[in-house]
């Protein structure tokens, strides 16, 4: 993925206008005869083709004749891919918008809090466009048709007080439920608002919950927004009520919470782990699986604290906790902004990231098993693509670093 | 020096393009791909010889670098990476092929030579001549442009072509001779302009 790592010989472009140069019985200056000398003498298969060229063979005139074939179709070619990367002309108005541009985070924080309730009657899911045309090949066997598995997309299940479940994902727009005073309302597809309808303050405790493949947005009660990735739980209450806010996560969510001097609001991750906000804009990354809980901090001030650990940060840090009970010291870190956010503006980034950080985010949001083949070469991964491409496009953008792999119904096969 | 760098260069400059492809500029996309099709499908048949998968091969290609379009920074990075993924995928179809075929060891000599990265280099000149003689063809004038492409890529016999552009035959012929004057290449200068035909016409390209 990373532009830097593709280069091409030097002297390509350079070599072949020299040629052409000396075709045309044009003079070469001496660098330039220099360089033919250089080319020429590198390889026998260079010595071969300038003779070749030089002899006056006709049969050259072939080769011209395919280049003109191939010319001859990319009109028509040219049109269909088209058709299949710019099918309609929609402006984007949220994060967790159709495909097409991708948002930097400065533009997501000017348009935030506009964006965030605009209904949106686009649809989520991504359609994959199928690229091949039937080949007929006599002789060879075909190749097999591939099976391909679509992105993730906006689900989640709501549990009430009670414990009864509300499936999201189909639920129709509009007030949904109420919890005592508080209506909740599902805003549009993907997005979820608690609405106080008074002052009395009867307090139930809800959780919302993504499963592998989905993703939600959440508006709590006291107007905080929170982007949930997938396979991630929040159990919040309906309304809140004392001197202190308090959630709890499991996953992964990025938050922009609604400033409050005297009511700190605080997110309690497993092992005794606390992340306390004072009106701010973070992320946490908090994965059973993973290694380490991060926490990214982008505006205003958080507290981190483990036990009786406890760290500041600022905005463009992050604390970095081991995952496990005796996870350890909070470590804190610059953090790539970017990279941190990318799943709430609908992309994957990685910088050296190893295969497996690779798919497991993938696992994660295509809802699949990955199984690796022995003797995979360690590879790192930089770069950054959307999440709504079909499992096999983005497999493709990562096939470059020598690995190929296998789309199977719920599983994915790395391969040397 | 070579006209076509220059007339691209006029619609596109590098940034024009990179900013482009950020924007997800629809218009960067087509010019690209007008841009590389041709020369990436040569170079791919010339690897595979296989039209038809050589065709999928470069629209993959294409589909997998607008998907990865926001991680290039430079119109190098953009031709290598398009040239590398269509020779990977191509040395991939060989292998796969290679499963099927029953002279193997034959085969496995070819593959051998084919992954010799010289080989390799060497058809990138090729494909990137091949695309420069090209691209001048398309520039020379008028009635003479259309001629020598009736000529040398329809295989049209002169009388054909004169009654095609509805002039004469000598009109035709000394509309040749220009397009090879002009063009100035020796394979097409060495020879008089009848054994010139002649010549052609063994090569299977002029029927007459």
């Amino acid at each position: 993925m990373q532009g830097e790592q593709y280069t091409f010989p030097d002297d390509i472009s350079n070599v072949s206008d020299i040629i052409i140069k000396y075709l045309k019985e044009q003079k070469l200056t001496d660098d330039e005869s220099q360089k033919l000398d250089a080319w020429k003498s590198k390889s026998v298969s260079n010595q071969k083709l300038f003779e070749y060229l030089g002899n006056g063979d006709l049969s050259f005139q072939e080769e011209l004749a395919l280049y003109a074939k191939a010319e001859n179709e990319k009109q028509a070619k040219g049109d269909k891919i088209m058709e299949g990367l710019f099918p309609n002309a929609i402006e984007e108005t949220s994060p967790f918008s159709e495909k097409g541009r991708v948002i930097s985070i400065r533009t997501v924080l000017k348009y935030a809090a506009a964006v965030i309730l605009i209904a949106s009657a686009i649809s989520y899911w991504y359609f994959g466009r199928t690229h091949k045309a039937d080949i007929a090949k006599t002789t060879i066997n075909p190749v097999p048709a591939k099976t391909d598995i679509a992105p993730g997309g906006n689900k989640a299940v709501l549990v009430l007080g009670d414990n009864q479940r509300i499936d999201l994902t189909n639920a129709s727009n509009g007030n949904l439920v109420q919890q005592g005073n508080t209506q909740v309302v599902k805003t549009a597809d993907g997005a979820l608002k608690y609405q106080a309808m008074g002052t009395k303050n009867d307090v139930y405790f809800n959780k919302v919950i993504t499963p592998r493949g989905g993703q939600y947005q959440l508006i709590l009660p006291d107007g905080s927004k929170v982007w949930m990735n997938a396979e991630s739980t929040l159990l919040f209450p309906t309304a809140f009520a004392g001197n202190e806010r308090i959630v709890e996560l499991t996953g992964e969510a990025y938050f922009e919470i609604a400033k409050n001097k005297d009511i700190p609001f605080i997110v309690k991750l497993k092992n005794d782990m606390k992340v306390q906000v004072f009106g701010t804009h973070f992320n946490i990354m908090a994965y059973e699986e993973e290694n380490e809980i991060k926490t990214t901090l982008l505006e205003g001030a958080v507290m981190v604290s483990k036990s009786s650990s406890q760290a500041m940060l600022q905005p463009g840090q992050q604390a970095v906790v081991g995952n496990g009970t005796n996870g350890g010291q909070i470590k804190l870190e610059n953090a790539d902004i970017d990279e941190a956010i990318a799943w709430k503006n609908g992309l994957f980034k990685f910088n050296n990231a190893d295969l497996k950080t690779v798919m497991r985010q993938v696992a994660r949001w295509y809802d699949v098993e990955i199984s690796y083949a022995p003797n995979l070469p360690e590879k790192y991964f930089t770069g950054k693509m959307s999440r709504k491409l079909n499992a096999s496009e983005l497999l493709n953008g990562l096939e470059y670093l020598g690995f190929h792999f296998e789309i199977e119904k719920m599983k994915i096969i790395v391969k040397p | 020096m070579i006209p076509e760098e220059k007339q691209l260069a006029v619609r596109y400059s590098e940034t024009a393009i990179i900013d482009g492809l950020k924007n997800n500029d629809s218009r960067v996309c087509r010019h690209l791909f007008d841009q590389y099709y041709p020369p990436l499908i040569y170079f791919t048949y010339k690897l595979t010889s296989d039209w038809e998968e050589s065709q999928d091969i470069v629209i993959q290609t294409f589909n997998t670098f607008w998907n990865l379009r926001d991680n290039f920074e430079s119109v190098v990075n953009i031709k290598a990476f398009m040239y590398i993924t269509c020779r990977n995928k191509g040395l991939d179809f060989l292998k796969y092929r290679q499963r099927q075929i029953q002279n193997k060891k034959v085969y496995n000599e070819f593959l051998l030579q084919l992954e010799n990265n010289e080989e390799i280099e060497s058809l990138f000149i090729q494909t990137d001549l091949i695309r420069k003689i090209y691209l001048e063809a398309e520039n020379l004038p008028g009635k003479c442009k259309e001629v020598f492409f009736l000529t040398y890529f329809s295989g049209l016999k002169a009388s054909e072509i004169a009654q095609q552009l509805n002039m004469s035959v000598s009109t035709v012929t000394s509309h040749r001779s220009r397009a090879i004057e002009l063009l100035r290449l020796a394979f097409l200068k060495k020879k008089e302009l009848p054994s010139l035909i002649l010549l052609l016409g063994s090569a299977g390209i002029v029927k007459y």
